[in-house]
């Protein structure tokens, strides 16, 4: 039981880092920073429980505030530029943050053990959690609880006419300041909004491991980060959420059993994902919620039950291959290939149809391009491809 | 010694430490000539970004996949340096057509998120693939050059890193001759500038992109080759700092220009090797940084950017 | 909400999370989880660690097993988790490895796993109020100084660096009197190397009566090392310690040898002792003297390198570990009557722990391992030096 409560507080804290870029990637802005305002929340909120004896809760939000405000602080410059250069110079700051911590000793003797960062070994016993008692449920549990308060959060900005604003500036900025909408101050505010979500993450995450080093908080955290509201889609934060379990859950835990294949498809299935959703999941059960609706009366609860029996008849196939392999004795590695990808596209509905539509249809562009021929249509969906 | 002499030696000390004024102009040199290798993948990354406008993350992967492929092979049969890094050119060219049609083919333009995260998904792939096969351990690469150092006294020069240098300007001057004079490089920038209105001249889209891609590629693995040979030994280590590298001297140097590649690494190279040399290794990066962010303040363009590169 | 039928997929990819490896489970076998790196530049760990540990349940079982506590005998199950060498994975397996048959596991590869993941461990048995996770650890390969005496719960068979640098050090003063002094270089953005020079090399060469002139320093992912070779070359030391790891010391020789830079001896950090350095750098690296807690010299060595390599990973200090510790846990499951039954699980990995906790001395495939209060380990060990692109013994400090 305790791996599930583990899962579940390590699905928690990452949830709550992809929803500090969705807030960004709202106003059109993909940041690659908010891995280091993540570190700034561990690092600071570690340092407020262990060497400053505080609660986790004011911690937290400390930690949150301090995210906050550096992400304020960095905003201005950084939200002169567009586009890749933004990219950029967010990799860029969360490098430079994560280098500070490198670089950054603080340490207060108590008795015998010296607490607090030292540099490059980095920040060991943040041992708030197991020194208090709390058991890896009552972790669990709280670390949701912290998430459905930034969940629901950003779901009422989201609602409200704030988020209008921000989809606004995404969308089109150009439009929006013709509007009168204030560019600056939007960019800035979503930006310092999803500084403070991710130092609460971030202050979460110190405690789930007990010691952090710089090397947690590179540019792999900073692109997980961002890879979780894409693949989940940005038109809500259960998008977000869903990709988390896909990655973290599925990609990352569930494949386990495939032994070192899991590695190569994790990045596979990232570009299946997104050949086949490019839209996020989101918005493939919005389609084929959409679709559903216009056919038969409760079309909703229908696409429901219809990507529940995806995910079943995945799992059963899954279950049964690997109770044959068990039986048989045969080696998983051959036999994974197969079922994997049949658990993919059952995972997503559509996403099968999809596939199999893709398969003649690529196949005959792929011919096309090698021949050098004119290129075929455009896909279906909107407007051109590369 | 005089007063001003005194005042001006302790300045120095306070900025440079123990360093001589011979020190500083060999670690300027030794950090300009490093920053060669950046240049040239700089130049691929300028070629993609600036030109195509596409996002590719996977770049700096596929280089170093062309010079590990291309190792493969000379590990069958014994070859010479140079066909190895013509093959490591071939086969990056390979993986770069490969990336176009996984990452940007079938992904429709209104989703430019998509495109990025299907790259980053292959950069992760590719990285797989060549710790499986070689289960991580570092492969020695073959060089050019790599035991001639120019010396006077104490002042020396490397060899192969001018080799480098000199081959990415050879390789400049090729890409932009192919931009400016070719029918492809026209379409190239047709497509990237204009793609409907390019289409309407009769230019085969997905074909024009796939070929400059291939093209990327072909770049791209000679820079992988030559950061290898630069290195001694081909690593896993290699793809990250250089894809974080690349994109850093790319913005830099102006995203619509390529000249401004080849300047740019050879200042991140240059700055990057002062700063180690005045402050400490650990330290350094953040000084890169620093750089960045001067230039996105003061110059957000770059040094060569066209306004019309601005997106 | 409609939107919340989202979580249905999201329950259902939770069911398909929890597909475990399944083996029909045949009464009486002893489950042992293996986890390591099996990704990125540290995969070699992983593979070795992983082979070794199949090769030493293969040679157990072929010779009867184990004999559990009502008198049956046992047959030994390996199973093989990849963390990654990332310290969030470490732990979330290690969670998932305790929610399976296993009564202990043998890793990590990374110290910087370790670290946290002992952090999680109950720090102390029998503490009530410490909610930690109660399962023993048995590590193989994190070497970085001093982690055991984080959880009661872990231990290492790693050789201890400090014992192993100071004597060498002592050994070279004598066989080579007339070198005074030692320059250092050090890889400073992980945590083994790190705590290597400074903590170890740094102190013990001048007990040794060395003169440290200097060190360099470079990051992990370093490819110029031209100011630091530099700096190296000018204080002309007699001897070069390099506390790095394969790809950067590479990197370090060949620019030492482009400066041309002379140097009497090259010595070397423990892990680095292993066919990565060969296959970077045969030529540059010869003659590097690293002192390693393995060598095919004895007869066990030579059984236990043959049959690795039939699971195609090749001996070295640490995955010979790994097959000492399976050699150990036998050992420990025997004399504390572990019955390896479904319900007696949890008492099980209590007697593992506390059979761990009792040992002073356990078997090596060197000699006789002796066992500290703090459940680290002093191994027997040798020097060995890069000799035509294989590791040959140069001295061996028992003998």
């Amino acid at each position: 039981m305790q791996f599930w409560y583990g899962l579940a507080q390590l699905i928690g804290v990452h949830t709550i880092l992809g929803l500090s870029a969705y807030v960004v990637l709202q106003t059109g802005q993909v940041s690659m920073a908010q891995a280091g305002f993540f570190a700034i929340g561990a690092y600071v909120a570690g340092m407020l429980t262990a060497i400053a004896d505080w609660h986790l809760v004011p911690a937290l939000i400390v930690g949150g505030v301090a995210g906050a405000a550096v992400a304020a602080l960095a905003g201005f410059p950084a939200l002169r530029v567009k586009g890749l250069m933004f990219v950029v110079a967010t990799l860029a700051f969360g490098e430079a943050v994560r280098l500070f911590w490198f670089n950054f000793t603080f340490q207060v003797a108590e008795g015998a053990v010296k607490l607090g960062p030292e540099g490059g070994e980095g920040f060991k016993q943040i041992r708030f959690f197991p020194a208090n008692g709390w058991t890896d449920l009552d972790r669990a549990i709280f670390i949701w609880s912290v998430l459905f308060i930034v969940m629901a959060g950003v779901w009422w900005l989201d609602r409200s006419r704030a988020g209008a604003v921000l989809r606004a500036v995404g969308e089109d900025d150009l439009a929006a300041q013709s509007v009168g909408v204030n560019l600056t101050a939007v960019k800035v505010t979503a930006f310092a909004i999803g500084g403070f979500i991710a130092g609460i993450g971030g202050s979460l995450y110190s405690h789930y491991t007990t010691h952090i080093e710089h090397a947690n908080f590179g540019v792999i955290l900073a692109t997980f980060a961002i890879a979780y509201p894409i693949v989940g889609g940005l038109h809500n934060v259960f998008g977000t959420l869903a990709a988390v379990i896909f990655i973290q859950g599925f990609l990352v835990e569930g494949l386990r059993f495939l032994g070192d294949w899991r590695n190569l498809l994790f990045g596979f299935l990232i570009v299946v994902a997104m050949n086949v959703s490019p839209r996020g999941f989101v918005s493939v059960y919005r389609d084929m919620s959409v679709y559903w609706k216009r056919r038969v009366h409760g079309g909703a609860l229908l696409t429901f039950l219809l990507i529940v029996a995806g995910e079943a008849a995945g799992y059963s196939i899954v279950a049964i291959v690997d109770g044959v392999i068990g039986r048989t004795g045969l080696q998983y590695n051959h036999m994974a290939w197969i079922f994997f990808l049949v658990v993919w596209a059952a995972f997503s509905w559509s996403g099968l149809a999809k596939l199999i539509q893709m398969i003649p249809a690529g196949l005959s562009r792929l011919s096309g391009a090698l021949r050098g021929t004119l290129g075929t249509s455009p896909t279906r969906r909107s407007g051109r491809t590369a | 010694m005089s007063q001003f002499d005194r005042l001006l030696s302790g300045v120095w000390t306070w900025i440079f430490g123990d360093l001589s004024l011979l020190d500083l102009v060999q670690t300027v040199t030794d950090g300009l000539l490093f920053g060669a290798t950046y240049a040239i993948i700089g130049t691929g990354f300028a070629l993609i970004f600036g030109v195509m406008h596409k996002i590719n993350l996977a770049y700096a992967a596929s280089s170093i996949a062309g010079a590990y492929i291309s190792i493969a092979f000379a590990s069958l049969v014994p070859l010479p340096a140079i066909v190895v890094f013509l093959l490591a050119a071939a086969a990056s060219g390979a993986v770069g057509y490969l990336i176009y049609l996984t990452c940007f083919r079938f992904i429709p333009t209104s989703s430019p998120l998509a495109t990025l995260m299907a790259t980053v998904g292959m950069l992760i792939l590719i990285d797989e693939v060549i710790v499986h096969e070689t289960n991580g351990m570092p492969q020695p690469y073959p060089a050019l050059f790599d035991s001639v150092m120019i010396e006077w006294g104490d002042f020396g020069l490397r060899g192969d890193l001018l080799f480098i240098f000199g081959l990415s300007v050879v390789a400049t001057i090729a890409l932009v001759a192919f931009l400016y004079r070719t029918r492809l490089g026209v379409a190239t920038r047709a497509v990237a500038q204009q793609p409907v209105a390019a289409q309407l001249c009769g230019i085969s889209v997905p074909r024009t992109n796939g070929t400059t891609f291939i093209m990327a590629g072909l770049l791209g693995g000679l820079a992988g080759a030559m950061t290898g040979a630069a290195v001694g030994t081909l690593s896993p280590l290699l793809t990250l700092p250089l894809t974080v590298k690349g994109l850093i001297v790319t913005v830099i140097g102006g995203l619509g220009s390529i000249p401004g590649a080849i300047v740019a690494g050879l200042l991140v190279g240059m700055f990057e090797n002062l700063a180690l040399a005045v402050r400490d290794v650990q330290e350094r990066d953040l000084y890169v940084m620093l750089l960045l962010f001067l230039f996105l303040w003061f110059r957000p363009l770059g040094i060569f950017g066209k306004s019309s590169a601005r997106d | 909400m409609k939107q919340t039928f989202v979580i249905g997929p999201a329950l259902a990819a939770f069911a398909i999370m929890g597909a475990a490896p399944g083996t029909l489970a045949a009464d009486r076998e002893v489950h042992i989880a293996g986890f390591g790196a099996k990704s990125g530049v540290v995969r070699s760990f992983g593979v070795n660690t992983e082979a070794m540990m199949r090769a030493a349940a293969e040679h157990i079982n072929n010779s009867g097993g184990v004999k559990l506590g009502d008198g049956s005998m046992g047959k030994i199950v390996v199973s093989f988790y990849d963390d990654r060498c990332n310290a969030e994975e470490g732990i979330s397996v290690v969670r998932r490895i305790a929610g399976t048959k296993a009564i202990v596991g043998v890793g990590p590869t990374c110290s910087n796993v370790a670290e946290p993941l002992f952090g999680i461990l109950q720090k102390k048995t029998g503490d009530g109020k410490d909610t930690g996770l109660q399962f023993p650890i048995f590590t193989d390969t994190a070497i970085k100084g001093g982690l055991a005496k984080i959880s009661e719960w872990a231990f290492r068979n790693v050789p201890n660096e400090n014992e192993m640098y100071q004597s060498l050090f002592k050994w070279l003063r004598k066989t080579h009197p007339n070198l005074k002094t030692v320059y250092g270089g050090v890889e400073q953005d992980f945590a083994h190397s790190r705590f290597t020079w400074h903590k170890v090399m740094k102190v013990r060469a001048p007990q040794a009566g060395y003169k440290v002139l200097g060190e360099a320093k470079w990051l992990l992912a370093d490819t110029n090392f031209t100011t630091q070779v530099r700096k190296l070359k000018k204080a002309k030391a007699d001897i070069i310690a390099i506390s790095a790891h394969p790809f950067t010391t590479c990197g370090v020789l060949k620019e030492m040898k482009r400066q041309r830079v002379k140097y009497k001896l090259l010595v070397g950090l423990t892990s680095s002792s292993s066919m990565e350095t060969l296959q970077g750098c045969a030529k540059q690296a010869e003659g590097i003297i690293i002192p390693t807690s393995f060598a095919p010299v004895t007869p066990a060595a030579k059984v236990a390198a043959k049959l690795g390599a039939k699971y195609k990973g090749s001996a070295d200090l640490h995955s010979a570990a790994a097959w000492e510790n399976m050699i150990v846990l036998k050992g420990v499951i025997e004399s504390m009557g572990v019955m390896a039954k479904p319900d007696t699980l949890k008492a099980d990995r209590r007697k593992i722990r506390d059979g761990l906790a009792k040992l002073s001395k356990t078997g090596g495939l060197l000699g006789t391992i002796t066992r500290t209060k703090e459940g680290e380990a002093i191994k027997p060990y040798l020097y060995v030096h890069a000799k035509d692109g294989n590791w040959a013994v140069l001295h061996d400090p028992g003998k």
